[in-house]
């Protein structure tokens, strides 16, 4: 019998055909990263594909949408700004504002 | 497939659903008017459907003329994918040319407004001749305009990563007619009618695709149907006008209309009809402008 626990993935988002530098960048950001608030998000990249999941430490109640869009959005940001320039998750947000979600923060 | 709609929403768009299965799917269409009478087939565009013909609809009915009005996959009341690969735009071009197929049309007058402009004359492509007459509204034949070109707020929104967040989990281009709309439809039984599909199927449909189909340049997938279809419209001699929202930021009448314009046959001839302060959607801003050039092109072209 495998003693090794099991951590289940709630895979959230998932994109293809990626661009080499954005592969690169998501390389560079690891296969683990963690949000302010402590969760942790699986970053799986195979050729040009990536699928973001949650690791789910427990069975546990999934956290609300808007949370994990939250977060993604600060992941996804850190992910262009490594492609692009410093402002470049600061165009995702402001892009986000202007299509109609208010994300709390001051817009740049 | 939507199977229903609110009651609000039908009485808006008191027309009969008719469904036709295309590999695979169920697609939604309009169709109006006397079944033996000439052919007007009103083209959408992202992220709207069949609902925006709702009021051009009739007056072209009423006029003489059969008109239909296909919603794509993914729009509308039409199924949405079980692959983001069928939202390719050859895959909505080949399902729209079965559609009309199915419903014994052979050639037509085409209305095209935003992704109209590709999938109609992409019509064209599959079945030379079919296109009779030409209605081109705030639309393009498949490369980027300046805007398109732009990181904000236009690249960024489907840009790697971005995109399946903005417009996948969020479902954030059905936006597009809040900011490109009148304030009409923003709010009450039209809104209900452009969320509904999304909400009811709880996802984006083929709104994250067609945004990612916009060719920048020669190594995009598009590029090659945009080369085609602007080979094609420089010998497409068949009566043209132009209907054009002049406050559209997406496709400005300067830019992909005067090139339209100047591309077709006679350029610089063709009527136009300029929707003053009218944006993107400019069906909801001026449907009656919108029908009279259907009615006006389809007179010249089947007389």
């Amino acid at each position: 019998m495998n003693d090794q626990p099991v951590v289940p993935l709630m895979p959230v988002l998932a994109d293809e055909g990626l661009p080499g530098e954005f592969v690169r960048a998501i390389r560079e950001i690891g296969p683990r990263w963690t949000a302010p608030s402590g969760r942790v998000f699986d970053i799986a990249v195979e050729g040009t594909r990536a699928v973001i999941s949650i690791v789910l430490e427990a069975p546990e109640a999934p956290p609300s949408e808007d949370e994990i869009d939250l977060e993604l959005l600060e992941l996804i940001g850190a992910v262009h700004d490594a492609v692009g320039e410093e402002w470049s998750s600061r165009a995702v947000q402001n892009t986000a504002r202007a299509w109609g979600w208010e994300v709390s923060g001051t817009p740049s | 497939m939507i199977p229903w709609l609110p009651e609000e929403v039908c009485e808006l768009l008191p027309f009969e659903p008719r469904w036709v299965e295309v590999a695979g799917y169920r697609l939604h269409y309009l169709d109006e008017g006397d079944r033996g009478a000439p052919c007007v087939v009103l083209l959408h565009g992202n992220p709207t459907w069949s609902f925006i013909y709702r009021d051009i609809l009739p007056a072209v009915a009423s006029a003489g003329f059969r008109v239909i009005a296909p919603d794509y996959l993914g729009f509308g009341r039409s199924d949405h994918a079980r692959y983001e690969g069928d939202y390719a735009i050859a895959h909505h071009i080949g399902r729209t040319v079965a559609l009309l197929r199915q419903t014994g049309v052979r050639e037509a007058v085409i209305f095209c407004q935003d992704w109209g402009g590709p999938i109609g004359l992409g019509l064209e492509l599959a079945q030379p001749g079919f296109i009779r007459g030409l209605v081109l509204a705030n639309t393009f034949w498949g490369e980027a305009s300046l805007f398109h070109r732009r990181v904000f707020p236009w690249r960024t929104l489907h840009g790697p990563l971005s995109g399946p967040l903005l417009l996948s989990r969020r479902r954030m281009f059905v936006n597009g007619i809040r900011l490109s709309g009148p304030p009409s439809v923003q709010i009450g039984p039209a809104w209900t009618a452009y969320t509904l599909p999304f909400e009811y199927h709880g996802g984006p449909g083929g709104t994250l695709a067609f945004p990612r189909a916009i060719s920048l340049g020669s190594e995009h997938p598009t590029q090659a149907l945009a080369d085609a279809l602007w080979e094609r419209l420089a010998s497409l001699d068949v009566p043209v006008r132009f209907v054009w929202g002049d406050a559209d930021v997406v496709f400005p009448l300067g830019e992909q209309g005067a090139a339209l314009q100047q591309r077709l046959p006679r350029g610089g001839e063709h009527p136009v009809h300029v929707v003053s302060g009218g944006r993107h959607f400019v069906q909801e801003y001026d449907p009656q402008a919108c029908a009279d050039a259907c009615i006006r092109v389809a007179e010249e072209s089947y007389r």
